[in-house]
């Protein structure tokens, strides 16, 4: 099928293009990040906790957190320009659709990662002695796969609802509790540099990402449905 | 369907939660060491049963409706999720008042406890895609909402479980940690528990269709 | 025992709850249907 991947690449560049013209959005992401990391590491300090130890959990709550408002972008800005029929037309399989859009959660996703996980890494001051930075790249990046594959799923369901978009969090919430149990593990064991406890956790991700790869293709027409 | 005192079902289901009240409470021997809140146990459950039960339905209602677009399908999904939410809930409000008194805590983060807090917020998410206006959009949507959850269940399982474990495990692969009087008084409060929730299913699926109706007769009369 | 029957009323009161407000939006329901045949027909009569 070249024409398919071909398609969802045109999408994706098309995407890619759009975002970065405009960047109020991927901007004040960006700045929500920086200040998320900024808050949290400042309340640690105040309380005195062993900044190491809390930073996996603090690193991915705060990915959360900035998932939930970049992952809304990628149908909303179709749907709000009115451009999604256009788009779902020129696309002709649904499901080209949803692999672009997955593509480019996860590239901006990414991208404001490499923003915010280094100055986190500096305000808590990691002991890095030990650490596997691999290991830990591909902690972020498996992690990050299953957050965005969730998101664009979910971002199609939300956007159909008028005055309801509220509801992305809520739902995206409980099926993404593998991936910030795997991701939290992944990126501790990282931290220690225990490769044994970490490649369970890195399956148990690529499990995830795999499945909600896969279930569009089966799930995705009926979203779009109409 | 007759509801309420007047339906037999009603009188029936009464009668045979007593006597599942009676067998709980003078058939089933005390537990040794936890004594008598061990007997919370027959009822939590039940109640837990009922919640996972009522998730496969909403996902088997929900593939149905995709298929073939009945409203029954998706009226039973949202009834069943709105029951289950019910079961889960009693489910995680009688753990803690057996854990506290045995594990000297209310609330521990293992596999089964986790999984099924996680399941109430799946049944919330899922109620309140579903629940808010009949539309045939939200409808489509839910059914894909609820496959997925159901789906997901799982991969929350598991990876809980790979993470830490200390809930005793009741029912395993080597057999039942019970006696036959306790077991006896376990299935049958599980086959109550399937009972009422099948009658409350009806009941409620029963009050959905009359919405529907209502919104139908207003828009043939509003347009 | 405390804790036991702490347990047992929680899970009557809550299924007793959610039949008494399934009940309440039934009757409700009712009353409006009631209403709303009895305009479809003076609709149909004029």
């Amino acid at each position: 099928m070249p024409s398919f991947w071909r398609k969802a690449w045109l999408i994706y560049r098309k995407d890619l293009t759009d975002e970065f013209r405009t960047t109020d959005h991927l901007l004040s992401t960006v700045v929500f990040g920086i200040m998320l990391v900024f808050v949290t590491s400042f309340a640690l300090q105040l309380v005195d906790v062993s900044t190491n130890d809390v930073f996996p959990a603090v690193l991915w709550v705060s990915i959360f957190f900035m998932a939930v408002l970049a992952l809304q972008r990628s149908f909303a800005k179709e749907v709000d320009s009115g451009a999604l029929d256009a788009l779902l037309l020129a696309a002709g399989d649904r499901s080209i659709l949803f692999y672009a859009k997955f593509l480019f959660s996860l590239t901006v996703l990414l991208l404001l990662e490499a923003v915010v996980v280094p100055l986190l890494w500096v305000f808590i001051s990691v002991a890095w002695r030990k650490a596997d930075v691999l290991f830990l790249l591909a902690a972020i990046f498996f992690g990050s796969w299953g957050l965005a594959a969730v998101g664009t799923l979910l971002n199609a369901i939300t956007v159909q609802l008028a005055g309801a978009r509220l509801l992305f969090p809520i739902l995206a919430f409980p099926l993404l509790i593998p991936v910030l149990i795997g991701a939290i593990l992944c990126t501790q064991g990282a931290l220690a540099g225990d490769r044994q406890s970490v490649l369970g956790w890195l399956y148990l991700l690529m499990i995830f990402d795999l499945l909600f790869t896969v279930i569009p293709l089966l799930l995705f027409d009926y979203i779009l449905e109409g | 369907m007759q509801h309420g005192l007047k339906s037999p079902v009603f009188w029936a289901l009464t009668l045979i939660i007593l006597i599942n009240m009676w067998v709980i409470v003078f058939y089933a021997p005390v537990e040794k060491t936890m004594g008598i809140v061990q007997k919370v146990f027959y009822f939590h459950v039940a109640s837990a049963w009922v919640g996972l039960l009522a998730l496969a339905v909403v996902c088997g209602a929900s593939i149905h409706y995709l298929w073939k677009r009945t409203d029954q399908a998706s009226n039973l999904a949202l009834a069943s999720a709105e029951i289950g939410t019910v079961f889960i809930s009693c489910t995680l409000l009688t753990g803690p008042l057996w854990a506290y008194p045995i594990w000297n805590t209310w609330w521990t983060w293992d596999p089964r406890l986790t999984t099924t807090l996680v399941l109430w917020f799946m049944y919330v998410a899922y109620i309140a895609l579903h629940g808010g206006d009949v539309t045939d959009t939200r409808k489509r949507l839910a059914a894909v909402y609820g496959i997925i959850c159901f789906m997901n269940v799982p991969l929350v399982f598991f990876s809980t479980r790979w993470w830490r474990s200390i809930h005793p495990v009741v029912i395993s692969t080597e057999g039942i940690g019970l006696t036959p009087k306790m077991r006896t008084a376990m299935f049958l409060s599980v086959a109550v528990f399937s009972l009422l929730y099948i009658h409350l299913l009806r009941i409620r699926m029963g009050s959905i269709s009359l919405k529907h109706r209502v919104k139908r007769l207003k828009a043939q009369l509003f347009a | 025992m405390t804790f036991f029957l702490a347990g047992y009323i929680i899970i009557w009161a809550a299924i007793f709850l959610y039949t008494a407000a399934i009940k309440r939006g039934q009757d409700k329901l009712e009353q409006e249907l009631s209403l709303l045949e009895e305009l479809v027909q003076q609709q149909s009569q004029r």
